[in-house]
């Protein structure tokens, strides 16, 4: 047994080491995060260059079907499943031209994430090197006044033996809860082409909205905000399958600068950023955008007493459950912004939100 | 950043608490990193492992614990530190074998939660200068000779009371039943 070996979970802090000098935290700070993996929306994006180089890196989606893929990319278990979460047959191609089929879709309130396969993909569409290649060109919702307020496609993986390529098309959605089907068309811009305007249609998509749920805990409890003299209250937390949202009355800007008097859009400005800076600036440096954007940030920070209460007893506090803290928009009667879960949440299994030393119990919305 | 806070935002995946990380431990980890490399290893192979030190951290926030910060990182410090050495060739340490079993833990590595107490308590037990010299040399891999030099004694004095820490130690760990 080696004695160097005991300890290497040994906390050893109390014999003065001689400082080291010379080593750059800039050329740290550039090592790791060269190595950091890109993430958006808590996936993995992979951005190559050539289109050779793609082929070969997305190859790693053969031995995985593209509903194991879809799933996988969704962030749900390979054997869970979820009402919000329905799975497709794909359709077979009549010929070979590239053909879009439905492989899964997962529905909120106030998104959707479709995938999509493309059958018969041309070489070009293999490629990420475009920005936006894929679009959305018309869509309806059926019965419904429901309103396409975003919409994201991204590339997931190009299946090589299937000769299929794997899209993730993200929705915004306002007001879906009436609409019982959703139909669109999917176009891709060849980038040579883009500057005179030609489009391939490469056909209509058309997917059953499943019956939405939502779970709602009423709160009305005070919450300070965390960088200024200033306090809010929050009204309500909605969970989704994906994402949970806070709704709160905050007092306006407007109010918030007139209280402050002069210098307040520096005072409002520096309390924010000057967190996130090694040397501070001075409150004078700021404008009033500095000062309005310091300002809504300001309240949609992750915070410390937050927890979801599942059935069987857990409890899982903010910091292990979301993963990115992404505004959802709104400003109405306040502010409303949500958080994405890492993970999938079955609704049926939660029970209550904990906030602020109490219980708050989630009910279905109707 | 204040530490709980920061904590909160590297397990919630926020790149500006890794900053503020590697902002307040860099120094900490490098000065680890070069004790152990001692001559070996230029300033690259510094910062390179403090990197390494820093993507750990990140892929593991989630065994960071507010007060534990530093111990964690020093750890993980000295451990990519001696993985360096030891992918360098067979380490020179004549004075590291005890001749015992290996611990009995899950994996045959590292020694669990209580039996690192135990072994802290076997060397706090050593009393000084025989503890500093002992961690000196088995943690950070300073040589007899570095440690005569910092410690104003013979090379022959420091060896002796190696001998005899590792005695004491082999003794408290049987004692202990770890061993």
């Amino acid at each position: 047994m080696k004695i160097t070996d005991l300890f290497q979970n040994y906390e050893e802090l109390t014999i003065q080491l001689s400082p080291v000098e010379d080593v750059s935290v800039k050329r740290v700070k550039e090592l790791v995060h060269k190595q950091l993996p890109r993430r958006k929306r808590g996936k993995t994006v992979l951005l190559i260059a050539a289109v050779l180089a793609l082929v070969s890196a997305t190859a790693c989606a053969v031995g995985m079907s593209l509903w194991e893929r879809a799933k996988a990319d969704v962030g749900l278990a390979p054997d869970k499943t979820l009402p919000e979460y329905v799975e497709y047959d794909l359709e077979t191609p009549e010929d070979r031209m590239p053909t879009v089929s439905l492989v899964s879709a997962l529905w909120t309130n106030t998104e959707s994430t479709i995938y999509l396969s493309v059958n018969n993909p041309m070489i070009e569409m293999m490629s990420t090197r475009q920005e936006y290649p894929w679009s959305v060109g018309t869509i309806s919702f059926s019965p419904s006044d429901a309103q396409l307020t975003g919409c994201w496609i991204e590339q997931v993986a190009y299946d090589e033996q299937e000769h299929t390529v794997l899209l993730r098309c993200n929705l915004s959605v306002k007001n879906l809860g009436e609409a019982e089907t959703c139909s669109f068309q999917l176009r891709w811009t060849p980038f040579y082409r883009v500057n005179n305007g030609t489009t391939l249609d490469i056909g209509t998509v058309t997917v059953e909205v499943p019956k939405l749920r939502q779970f709602r805990a009423t709160v009305n409890a005070p919450y300070e905000n965390p960088y200024l003299d200033v306090e809010g209250t929050v009204l309500a937390f909605d969970v989704y399958a994906n994402s949970f949202r806070v709704t709160m009355e905050v007092p306006t800007f407007d109010k918030v600068c007139e209280a402050l008097g002069e210098d307040a859009h520096g005072t409002i400005a520096a309390a924010y950023w000057n967190t996130w800076k090694d040397e501070p600036s001075d409150p004078s440096d700021f404008d009033v955008t500095d000062a309005w954007l310091a300002y809504d940030r300001s309240w949609r920070e992750p915070w410390d007493d937050f927890a979801i209460c599942y059935k069987d007893g857990s409890i899982v506090y903010f910091e292990d459950l979301a993963y990115e803290a992404t505004p959802i928009y709104e400003e109405t009667n306040g502010l409303s912004f949500g958080y994405e879960f890492s993970q999938l949440q079955d609704l049926a299994l939660l029970k209550s939100v904990y906030y602020h030393g109490q219980e708050f119990f989630l009910k279905p919305v109707e | 950043m204040e530490e709980a806070r920061m904590l909160r935002r590297l397990k919630a995946g926020k790149t500006d608490a890794l900053d503020a990380l590697i902002e307040q431990y860099n120094g900490y980890v490098c000065t680890i990193i070069r004790t152990v490399l001692g001559a070996q290893g230029t300033l690259e192979d510094v910062e390179e492992l403090a990197s390494d030190v820093f993507l750990a951290i990140w892929n593991h926030a989630d065994a960071l614990w507010s007060g534990k910060v530093k111990a964690y990182i020093g750890a993980t410090a000295r451990n990519r530190a001696r993985s360096f050495l030891r992918s360098l060739g067979p380490m020179e340490m004549d004075l590291d074998e005890l001749p015992l079993a290996s611990p009995e833990t899950p994996e045959g590595d590292a020694l669990n939660r209580e039996q690192q107490q135990l072994l802290r308590a076997a060397v706090d037990a050593m009393g000084e200068p025989d503890r500093e010299i002992f961690l000196r040399y088995y943690y950070y891999y300073q040589t007899t000779t570095e440690i005569a030099a910092l410690l104003g004694r013979t090379p022959e004095n420091i060896r002796l009371r190696l001998c005899r820490g590792r005695e004491r130690l082999k003794n408290h760990l049987q004692k202990e039943g770890i061993v």
